[in-house]
Protein backbone atom coordinates (compact mmCIF):
# COMPACT_ATOMS: atom_id res chain seq x y z
CA UNK A 1 0.00 0.00 0.00
CA UNK A 2 1.35 3.40 -1.26
CA UNK A 3 0.89 6.71 -2.73
CA UNK A 4 0.36 8.96 0.01
CA UNK A 5 -1.71 11.92 0.62
CA UNK A 6 0.85 13.76 -1.67
CA UNK A 7 0.36 12.68 -4.88
CA UNK A 8 -2.45 14.53 -7.05
CA UNK A 9 -4.21 13.22 -10.54
CA UNK A 10 -2.75 15.04 -13.26
CA UNK A 11 -6.92 15.90 -14.13
CA UNK A 12 -7.43 16.91 -10.46
CA UNK A 13 -10.76 14.88 -11.07
CA UNK A 14 -11.67 11.52 -8.77
CA UNK A 15 -13.26 8.65 -10.93
CA UNK A 16 -16.29 7.97 -9.50
CA UNK A 17 -17.19 3.97 -9.44
CA UNK A 18 -19.77 1.87 -8.84
CA UNK A 19 -19.87 -0.64 -5.67
CA UNK A 20 -20.04 -4.39 -7.16
CA UNK A 21 -21.71 -6.84 -5.18
CA UNK A 22 -24.05 -6.41 -2.23
CA UNK A 23 -22.51 -3.51 0.16
CA UNK A 24 -22.39 -3.97 3.92
CA UNK A 25 -25.78 -3.14 5.97
CA UNK A 26 -25.98 -0.76 8.94
CA UNK A 27 -25.07 -3.62 11.28
CA UNK A 28 -27.11 -1.52 14.15
CA UNK A 29 -25.86 -4.70 16.79
CA UNK A 30 -22.66 -2.60 16.76
CA UNK A 31 -24.42 0.62 18.27
CA UNK A 32 -27.39 -1.86 20.33
CA UNK A 33 -27.74 -4.77 21.10
CA UNK A 34 -31.20 -4.94 20.27
CA UNK A 35 -31.76 -3.85 16.62
CA UNK A 36 -36.00 -3.54 16.42
CA UNK A 37 -35.46 -1.30 20.00
CA UNK A 38 -33.43 0.64 18.68
CA UNK A 39 -34.42 1.67 15.34
CA UNK A 40 -38.14 2.61 16.69
CA UNK A 41 -35.97 4.67 19.19
CA UNK A 42 -34.03 6.29 16.14
CA UNK A 43 -37.07 6.42 13.74
CA UNK A 44 -39.49 7.76 16.28
CA UNK A 45 -37.31 10.81 16.68
CA UNK A 46 -37.34 11.96 13.09
CA UNK A 47 -38.65 15.08 13.05
CA UNK A 48 -38.64 18.74 11.06
CA UNK A 49 -36.41 19.92 14.07
CA UNK A 50 -33.54 17.85 13.51
CA UNK A 51 -33.54 17.75 9.87
CA UNK A 52 -30.12 18.69 8.50
CA UNK A 53 -30.47 18.38 5.20
CA UNK A 54 -33.26 18.58 2.29
CA UNK A 55 -32.44 18.17 -1.54
CA UNK A 56 -33.29 16.31 -5.11
CA UNK A 57 -31.03 13.93 -6.42
CA UNK A 58 -30.23 10.68 -7.97
CA UNK A 59 -31.43 7.53 -5.85
CA UNK A 60 -31.29 3.85 -6.56
CA UNK A 61 -31.68 4.38 -10.15
CA UNK A 62 -35.15 5.95 -9.93
CA UNK A 63 -34.27 9.37 -11.14
CA UNK A 64 -34.34 12.25 -8.97
CA UNK A 65 -36.33 12.04 -5.68
CA UNK A 66 -36.59 14.20 -2.75
CA UNK A 67 -34.28 13.44 -0.07
CA UNK A 68 -34.03 14.44 3.57
CA UNK A 69 -31.89 14.09 5.93
CA UNK A 70 -31.97 14.18 9.80
CA UNK A 71 -29.66 13.86 12.78
CA UNK A 72 -31.18 12.02 15.58
CA UNK A 73 -28.32 12.49 18.58
CA UNK A 74 -27.56 9.39 20.98
CA UNK A 75 -25.09 11.74 23.24
CA UNK A 76 -23.21 14.61 22.77
CA UNK A 77 -20.69 12.57 20.52
CA UNK A 78 -22.84 10.02 18.54
CA UNK A 79 -25.86 10.54 16.12
CA UNK A 80 -27.63 8.53 13.58
CA UNK A 81 -28.03 10.00 10.62
CA UNK A 82 -31.42 9.06 9.36
CA UNK A 83 -32.18 9.24 5.12
CA UNK A 84 -35.12 9.56 3.70
CA UNK A 85 -36.88 9.52 0.45
CA UNK A 86 -39.72 10.87 -1.15
CA UNK A 87 -41.18 8.61 -3.84
CA UNK A 88 -44.69 9.94 -4.67
CA UNK A 89 -46.78 10.39 -2.07
CA UNK A 90 -44.75 8.20 0.43
CA UNK A 91 -41.67 8.67 2.90
CA UNK A 92 -39.46 5.76 3.21
CA UNK A 93 -36.41 5.36 5.26
CA UNK A 94 -33.88 5.30 2.74
CA UNK A 95 -30.60 4.21 4.91
CA UNK A 96 -29.46 5.56 8.46
CA UNK A 97 -25.95 5.45 9.91
CA UNK A 98 -23.97 6.23 12.94
CA UNK A 99 -21.74 9.75 12.67
CA UNK A 100 -19.20 10.39 15.47
CA UNK A 101 -18.59 14.03 16.26
CA UNK A 102 -14.79 13.22 17.44
CA UNK A 103 -11.69 11.34 16.40
CA UNK A 104 -8.13 12.42 15.15
CA UNK A 105 -8.02 14.38 12.23
CA UNK A 106 -5.84 13.67 9.54
CA UNK A 107 -4.51 14.96 5.97
CA UNK A 108 -5.75 13.08 3.01
CA UNK A 109 -6.35 13.38 0.04
CA UNK A 110 -9.46 11.81 -1.92
CA UNK A 111 -8.57 9.61 -4.89
CA UNK A 112 -11.56 7.11 -5.69
CA UNK A 113 -15.44 7.62 -5.22
CA UNK A 114 -16.88 4.19 -4.69
CA UNK A 115 -20.87 4.67 -5.26
CA UNK A 116 -23.17 2.66 -4.00
CA UNK A 117 -26.06 1.47 -5.67
CA UNK A 118 -28.47 3.33 -3.77
CA UNK A 119 -26.48 6.43 -5.41
CA UNK A 120 -26.62 8.79 -2.12
CA UNK A 121 -24.08 6.53 -0.28
CA UNK A 122 -20.51 6.27 -1.12
CA UNK A 123 -17.23 4.64 0.37
CA UNK A 124 -13.98 6.81 -0.45
CA UNK A 125 -10.40 5.96 -0.71
CA UNK A 126 -8.45 8.28 0.59
CA UNK A 127 -4.37 8.84 0.80
CA UNK A 128 -3.54 9.20 4.61
CA UNK A 129 0.11 8.99 4.89
CA UNK A 130 1.81 6.58 3.71
CA UNK A 131 -1.15 3.74 2.90
CA UNK A 132 -4.90 4.24 1.50
CA UNK A 133 -7.88 4.24 3.81
CA UNK A 134 -10.99 3.21 2.51
CA UNK A 135 -14.04 4.61 4.23
CA UNK A 136 -17.50 5.69 4.64
CA UNK A 137 -18.48 8.74 3.98
CA UNK A 138 -20.97 9.78 6.71
CA UNK A 139 -20.96 13.58 5.17
CA UNK A 140 -21.21 12.71 1.32
CA UNK A 141 -24.79 13.21 0.28
CA UNK A 142 -24.97 13.10 -3.25
CA UNK A 143 -26.11 16.25 -3.66
CA UNK A 144 -27.15 18.86 -6.59
CA UNK A 145 -28.74 21.64 -4.63
CA UNK A 146 -30.25 22.27 -1.58
CA UNK A 147 -34.35 23.09 -1.51
CA UNK B 1 -22.70 17.92 1.07
CA UNK B 2 -19.38 17.64 0.37
CA UNK B 3 -19.85 16.15 -3.09
CA UNK B 4 -18.07 19.16 -5.15
CA UNK B 5 -14.43 18.53 -2.66
CA UNK B 6 -14.51 15.01 -2.93
CA UNK B 7 -15.09 14.48 -6.60
CA UNK B 8 -12.03 17.16 -6.60
CA UNK B 9 -9.73 15.02 -4.99
CA UNK B 10 -9.19 17.77 -2.75
CA UNK B 11 -6.55 17.41 0.13
CA UNK B 12 -8.27 18.31 3.50
CA UNK B 13 -8.42 17.54 7.05
CA UNK B 14 -10.79 14.28 7.75
CA UNK B 15 -11.92 12.75 10.98
CA UNK B 16 -11.73 8.60 10.12
CA UNK B 17 -13.59 6.81 12.83
CA UNK B 18 -14.30 2.64 13.45
CA UNK B 19 -17.11 1.52 14.39
CA UNK B 20 -16.15 -1.71 15.91
CA UNK B 21 -18.73 -5.18 15.29
CA UNK B 22 -16.09 -6.41 18.02
CA UNK B 23 -12.74 -6.26 20.16
CA UNK B 24 -10.98 -8.21 21.80
CA UNK B 25 -8.25 -7.48 24.75
CA UNK B 26 -4.65 -8.94 24.37
CA UNK B 27 -5.59 -11.58 22.02
CA UNK B 28 -2.09 -12.80 20.48
CA UNK B 29 -0.45 -12.41 23.80
CA UNK B 30 0.57 -16.17 24.26
CA UNK B 31 0.81 -16.55 20.07
CA UNK B 32 4.34 -17.21 19.00
CA UNK B 33 5.46 -18.43 15.68
CA UNK B 34 8.19 -20.73 14.98
CA UNK B 35 11.09 -19.12 12.94
CA UNK B 36 12.90 -21.61 10.60
CA UNK B 37 15.78 -19.99 9.27
CA UNK B 38 19.11 -20.52 9.65
CA UNK B 39 20.29 -16.78 9.60
CA UNK B 40 17.61 -15.84 11.92
CA UNK B 41 19.08 -15.13 15.73
CA UNK B 42 16.05 -16.37 17.27
CA UNK B 43 13.60 -19.44 16.83
CA UNK B 44 10.21 -17.59 17.76
CA UNK B 45 8.44 -14.20 17.15
CA UNK B 46 5.76 -13.26 19.83
CA UNK B 47 2.52 -11.72 18.03
CA UNK B 48 1.89 -10.24 21.08
CA UNK B 49 2.79 -6.52 20.36
CA UNK B 50 1.80 -7.38 16.84
CA UNK B 51 0.55 -3.68 15.05
CA UNK B 52 -1.29 -4.26 12.07
CA UNK B 53 -4.09 -2.43 9.70
CA UNK B 54 -5.32 -5.23 7.32
CA UNK B 55 -8.35 -4.76 5.00
CA UNK B 56 -11.48 -7.68 5.79
CA UNK B 57 -12.94 -7.32 2.19
CA UNK B 58 -15.57 -9.84 0.84
CA UNK B 59 -16.83 -9.03 -2.60
CA UNK B 60 -18.15 -5.43 -2.81
CA UNK B 61 -17.38 -4.34 1.01
CA UNK B 62 -15.22 -1.56 0.74
CA UNK B 63 -14.62 -0.20 4.22
CA UNK B 64 -13.93 -3.18 6.62
CA UNK B 65 -10.50 -3.54 8.54
CA UNK B 66 -8.91 -5.13 11.55
CA UNK B 67 -7.27 -3.43 13.87
CA UNK B 68 -4.47 -4.61 16.04
CA UNK B 69 -3.07 -2.06 18.10
CA UNK B 70 -2.36 -0.77 21.61
CA UNK B 71 -4.93 1.05 23.70
CA UNK B 72 -4.09 4.97 24.21
CA UNK B 73 -7.29 5.86 26.05
CA UNK B 74 -10.97 4.89 27.41
CA UNK B 75 -14.08 6.71 26.98
CA UNK B 76 -17.43 5.45 28.13
CA UNK B 77 -20.61 6.58 26.60
CA UNK B 78 -24.20 6.00 27.13
CA UNK B 79 -26.57 4.70 24.38
CA UNK B 80 -29.98 3.86 25.86
CA UNK B 81 -29.52 1.76 28.65
CA UNK B 82 -26.31 0.56 27.16
CA UNK B 83 -23.29 1.91 26.96
CA UNK B 84 -20.61 2.45 23.99
CA UNK B 85 -16.53 2.45 24.54
CA UNK B 86 -15.02 4.76 22.56
CA UNK B 87 -11.36 3.20 22.55
CA UNK B 88 -8.43 5.54 21.29
CA UNK B 89 -5.06 3.48 19.74
CA UNK B 90 -2.49 4.48 17.81
CA UNK B 91 -1.70 2.66 14.59
CA UNK B 92 0.57 2.15 12.45
CA UNK B 93 0.32 3.54 9.90
CA UNK B 94 -2.89 5.69 10.65
CA UNK B 95 -1.64 7.84 13.76
CA UNK B 96 -4.86 7.72 16.46
CA UNK B 97 -7.70 6.24 15.81
CA UNK B 98 -10.63 5.96 17.89
CA UNK B 99 -13.42 2.86 17.50
CA UNK B 100 -16.36 2.28 18.98
CA UNK B 101 -17.88 -0.55 20.43
CA UNK B 102 -20.91 -1.06 22.06
CA UNK B 103 -19.34 -2.95 25.74
CA UNK B 104 -21.92 -6.08 24.91
CA UNK B 105 -19.31 -6.75 22.03
CA UNK B 106 -16.17 -6.46 23.98
CA UNK B 107 -14.24 -9.23 25.34
CA UNK B 108 -11.86 -8.82 28.28
CA UNK B 109 -11.50 -4.96 30.38
CA UNK B 110 -9.99 -2.31 28.18
CA UNK B 111 -7.16 -0.54 30.16
CA UNK B 112 -4.94 1.69 28.53
CA UNK B 113 -1.57 0.29 27.29
CA UNK B 114 -3.50 -3.07 26.51
CA UNK B 115 -3.22 -4.44 23.16
CA UNK B 116 -6.51 -5.00 21.18
CA UNK B 117 -7.91 -6.05 18.08
CA UNK B 118 -10.77 -4.69 16.63
CA UNK B 119 -12.89 -5.30 13.68
CA UNK B 120 -15.12 -3.23 12.03
CA UNK B 121 -16.41 -0.26 9.70
CA UNK B 122 -14.05 2.66 8.61
CA UNK B 123 -16.81 5.81 8.81
CA UNK B 124 -15.52 9.27 8.04
CA UNK B 125 -15.93 13.08 7.34
CA UNK B 126 -14.53 15.77 6.18
CA UNK B 127 -14.59 18.23 9.47
CA UNK B 128 -16.55 21.42 9.38
CA UNK B 129 -18.32 21.40 12.49
CA UNK B 130 -21.51 19.54 13.68
CA UNK B 131 -24.17 19.81 11.00
CA UNK B 132 -26.79 22.27 11.33
CA UNK B 133 -30.23 21.33 12.65
CA UNK B 134 -32.73 23.35 13.35
CA UNK B 135 -32.92 22.58 16.92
Amino acid sequence: MSSGAGKKKASGKVPVKRVKGEPHGSHFEAIYSDVDKFLNYVIGRVSLNNVFRMTEQPFADMGKQFIAGHLVDLNERLSIAVIQVMIGERRELATAYPVYWGGDRKRVRVMEVYEWPIQIEVNIAAGVGETVVRYFATDFLWSVKDI
Amino acid sequence: MERERYLSGEVADASIWMVGYGLRVNPYRDVKIKVEREEMPFKEVSLGNAEVLIPFEKGGVLDEYVVTERVRGVERLPVLDEEIYMVRISNIPMGELDILVNKNNVKGEVKVGDMVEAVGWMEGKIPGGRWQTLR
